[in-house]
């Protein structure tokens, strides 16, 4: 089907959306569920959900030849994220990403691989904008707990928070997860993908 | 045609309300457990708000569902409050945190749940459309909500084969990614594909609105679902500016 030449978005395109942004959505969910089990590993959920959801998106971002259907996909997603109750940050910080990641493939005109890779990279540290809600949750209810157990308790914790790197260390991690995840992406097209004729 | 449309109500199977009217209680719900600071009045409301789904739930017939949810946020409420204090504050730091934003999230994810269950996609549709969402929003919102079963069913068709092959287990994590995710994903695309061109032939292109015949409209459920949201958002604004 050779419709690249309309130029908004049709009905095949929202489809495709519709459908990458399930498997994503799917897919950050389990990752994160099993890496949430481990308390240790949170921190690195965002590392891994970047890395292996770098497959999926790298086949979608292959496949996107307009301009908006990244925004379509995170923003989809950051008010999934709402409607579930996990924050809004995803969508605030999914939709800046987007944006920048849509005028990244554009100046690549949809078909640099690199540049796609670049792309995605920078779409997984809006994604995981809802990191700040563990990090400042996690602030809030010591807090609170803090405020019955005395002074000395107290800056015990505050103690911990004085690694303001943990943040940006998050979101940094994500941003490599997802140049890591886009690499394997591209590899494991080549691989499969190209030669089965799916793309 | 008019009357009978104009007559039929949102029966049993959509608890007797409309859908934005259940979005609306859902949204309410999601801002009270995420931004309410938890003192004073709001620690009531809170309360008041976490039994919602409970009743939604029983009302829908679904009692372990409800038995389930009303254990699971017992549980989250209480048990890090009576252990966190005889804890070291590294275990602490590592676990309060996930656990504080999950339970605030179960009420929530329990409203989205009954959403899910009790609104059709072509309800959801309509409803949307009524609300003038743009349908670059609608179509992959409600695409996204049929692919979900479809993933789940093909994932267990593809473990299923690979088992028998003795491969592509949890075990060797590459393996799993090269033998399951690959041909799920391929599967899911020619799916995508075959959808795309049904949905098509049914008129997904064409210009004009949408026709439908869902039961929609605001009738007295409605009322006193915006009543009780209404109540909770000037209770949550009292509690902001005066601090009780």
């Amino acid at each position: 089907m050779n419709r690249t030449q309309t130029k908004g978005l049709t009905g095949k395109d929202l489809m495709t959306a519709g459908l990458f942004t399930a498997v994503y959505l799917v897919g950050y969910v389990l990752i994160s569920c099993i890496c949430g089990m481990v308390p240790l590993m949170a921190m690195t959920m965002q590392f891994f959900t970047s890395l292996i959801l770098g497959i999926p998106m790298m086949l979608y971002f292959a496949k996107i030849k307009k301009f908006g259907m990244v925004l379509i996909t995170y923003t989809a997603n950051g008010l999934l994220m709402i409607l579930l109750g996990i924050g809004a940050y995803a969508l605030v910080f999914g939709v800046i990403c987007a944006l920048i990641a849509e005028c990244i493939l554009k100046a690549g005109k949809y078909r640099s691989f690199n540049l796609a890779v670049l792309a995605y990279a920078i779409t997984c540290i809006g994604a995981n904008g809802n990191a700040i809600l563990w990090v400042v949750g996690s602030e809030e209810y010591l807090a609170k707990t803090a405020a019955s157990m005395g002074q000395e308790y107290l800056n015990t914790v505050t103690g911990y928070f004085a690694h303001w790197w943990v943040l940006p260390a998050v979101f940094v991690s994500a941003f490599i997860g997802g140049l890591l995840g886009g690499f394997i992406g591209k590899k494991v097209l080549r691989k499969h993908f190209v030669r089965s004729g799916i793309l | 045609m008019e009357t009978v449309l104009r007559n039929t109500r949102p029966g049993r199977k959509q608890m007797f309300l409309d859908p934005r009217s259940k979005l609306m209680l859902c949204l309410t719900v999601i801002i009270i457990t995420l931004a309410g600071s938890g003192t004073g009045i709001m620690k009531y409301v809170r309360v008041v708000l976490s039994v919602v789904p409970i009743i939604f739930f029983l009302l829908l017939g679904k009692t372990w569902l409800s038995a389930y949810y009303a254990a699971l946020y017992a549980f989250a409420m209480t048990v890090p409050d009576l252990i966190a204090p005889y804890l070291p504050p590294v275990v602490n730091l590592l676990f309060t945190g996930v656990i504080a934003v999950s339970t605030q999230m179960i009420p929530a994810m329990s409203m989205f749940c009954f959403l899910v269950i009790t609104t059709s996609v072509s309800e959801f549709i309509a409803a949307m459309d009524r609300m003038h969402v743009p349908k670059v929003i609608t179509v992959p919102v409600s695409s996204m909500f049929r692919f979900f079963p479809t993933i789940a069913e093909e994932s267990s068709a593809i473990r299923d084969a690979m088992r028998q092959r003795k491969t592509g287990s949890i075990k060797k994590p590459m393996e799993m990614l090269e033998y399951r995710f690959v041909p799920l994903l391929m599967s899911l695309v020619s799916i995508g594909n075959d959808l795309s061109a049904s949905a098509l032939t049914r008129g997904l292109d064409a210009p004009g609105r949408r026709t439908n015949v869902c039961m929609l409209g605001f009738h007295w459920p409605d009322t006193l679902v915006f009543v009780f949201c209404g109540a909770v958002m000037v209770l949550f604004c009292v509690s902001l500016i005066f601090g009780i």
